[in-house]
């Protein structure tokens, strides 16, 4: 049911979204600036709030921007080894993926540029439609299907490639 | 096999794995939201938590403006609304990177333009590039299709000729806006109304000098002081950049509108469009913009 006054449905909406905010905001932040994110995010959506009710897309948009004009540096500190153990934590283990696969799936991604992670990322793991992922990049749905196809014919090429940085399975 | 059937199963479903207390940090953090938002001051929840809201706030709030889904707004000149929006891209471009230009070095400035004859449309619009290499001094080469040279006429700095500014030497301009507004109000000239000149010399001096970042934030925090200015956000340029954009009618013209699109992150200049009676005439579009170490002799 719709609540009577903005400041609720506002709560409801921080409820209903905020978890995917931050798991979005993870893959790019260590933790700790991966929250101040989400707030900020937040206090956005809040001041725009008359315009527009913020949607899941809408938020990732802000949530995005605010990491690429303020988290840069952090961003590169975020060293390549942190992040995937960051990732790994971040992702479900799948009972039907091995270790060893989601391993080498996880390096795949992080081999791939921070661009085309990112096309790929918004559609498998955030969920949205290719509409909805143009409006966080700021491209067209055409834009963003080229991009998407670029990024997953190359997330093929390294997945085809011998996997030799991989971790070895443990002999019994 | 991995596949990208395998990225999609690694899909996050829940962040126990990286944030295990994450329900209980999330009401916190509702609690620092609200405060700044539904139930509180900006400046209670600023002591609440300086360091995290104040750090990423102000860059925070002009990255909202250039997410897309939501409708461009545009605000009056004078409105606290539009001195608000000009304050936020002033301060990304004091935060941003400057393109210091030192001895043997050059501002390398790579420009599209496009031309569309009012008077005989059927010739079609004239498409120039323009490339454009300037060193410390102001020396300049610059290379279109139509030949390298120095071709004095292709964006050159900002002339004031009473006080000349030179293209990177901006060391005597105030760095504080009415007092930047009095100065340039004294050495304009060249424009119908004296407010036109002093927009004229500002957006020509962010477009083609070099400012640094200070700098180039007072010119931006002038704009505000100037009648008739207009500022729209969540814009996008030609190439889909996405960009906060200022322009400005004179009165005193027949319907000619410049409009000058920003980089909200950068506060750097992308591009300009220019109308008459709402039909276009003039883009240039800045496509690529970098300090390089040789030019074309």
């Amino acid at each position: 049911m719709r609540p009577d006054n903005p400041a609720d449905e506002f709560e409801q909406v921080f409820a209903a979204t905020s978890t995917n905010v931050l798991a979005y905001c993870l893959r790019h932040l260590p933790r700790a600036d991966a929250e101040d994110v989400v707030g900020e995010t937040y206090v956005i959506a809040w001041r725009r709030w008359h315009q527009a009710q913020p949607t899941l897309p809408w938020l990732l948009g802000v949530a995005r921007n605010i990491i690429r004009a303020q988290h840069r540096a952090a961003h590169r500190r975020f060293a390549l080894n942190e992040r995937l153990q960051q990732w790994d934590a971040l992702t479900a283990p799948a009972a039907e993926v091995s270790a060893l696969d989601r391993a080498n799936a996880l390096s795949a991604l992080a081999a791939l540029s921070d661009d085309d992670r990112e096309a790929l990322l918004l559609t498998a793991w955030d969920g949205l439609t290719a509409a909805e992922a143009a409006g966080v990049l700021g491209c067209s749905k055409a834009t963003f299907q080229v991009r998407l196809h670029r990024a997953r014919r190359r997330l093929d090429l390294r997945l085809a490639e011998p996997q030799g940085l991989a971790i070895q399975p443990q002999e019994s | 096999m991995i596949t990208q059937r395998t990225i999609e199963k690694l899909r996050p479903h829940d962040l126990s794995g990286v944030a295990p207390d994450w329900e209980h940090r999330r009401a916190e953090l509702w609690q620092q939201v609200a405060v700044r938002t539904v139930s509180g001051s900006a400046a209670r929840a600023s002591r609440v938590r300086r360091r995290t809201f104040l750090r990423v706030g102000i860059a925070a709030a002009a990255a909202a403006l250039i997410v897309g889904g939501v409708a461009p707004i545009v605000l009056p000149q004078g409105s606290p609304e539009a001195r608000a929006e000009l304050e936020l891209l002033a301060d990304s471009a004091r935060r941003a990177e400057p393109l210091v230009v030192g001895p043997g070095h050059y501002l390398y400035v790579l420009t599209d333009v496009v031309q569309t004859p009012l008077e005989n449309p059927e010739d079609g619009p004239l498409a120039q590039r323009h490339e454009l290499w300037t060193a410390q001094d102001g020396s300049r080469v610059v290379r279109t299709n139509s030949g390298t040279g120095a071709l004095p006429q292709v964006d050159g700095p900002y002339p004031l000729a009473e006080s000349p500014t030179g293209w990177d030497k901006t060391a005597d301009m105030p760095r504080d806006p009415a007092a930047l507004e009095r100065w340039l109000r004294l050495r304009v000239s060249g424009s119908l109304t004296k407010d036109e000149a002093v927009f004229v010399a500002l957006t020509d001096m962010l477009r083609r000098n070099n400012p640094d970042p200070e700098l180039r934030a007072v010119m931006i925090e002038t704009l505000p002081r100037i009648s008739q200015v207009v500022v729209e956000t969540g814009r996008a340029d030609s190439l889909g950049r996405a960009a906060t954009v200022i322009s400005r009618a004179e009165p005193e013209r027949q319907g000619l509108v410049d409009r000058y699109y920003f980089s909200p992150a950068t506060g750097r200049f992308l591009e300009q469009q220019s109308t008459i009676a709402g039909q276009g005439v003039y883009r240039g579009t800045r496509i690529e913009e970098r300090v390089v170490d040789s030019r074309p002799a």
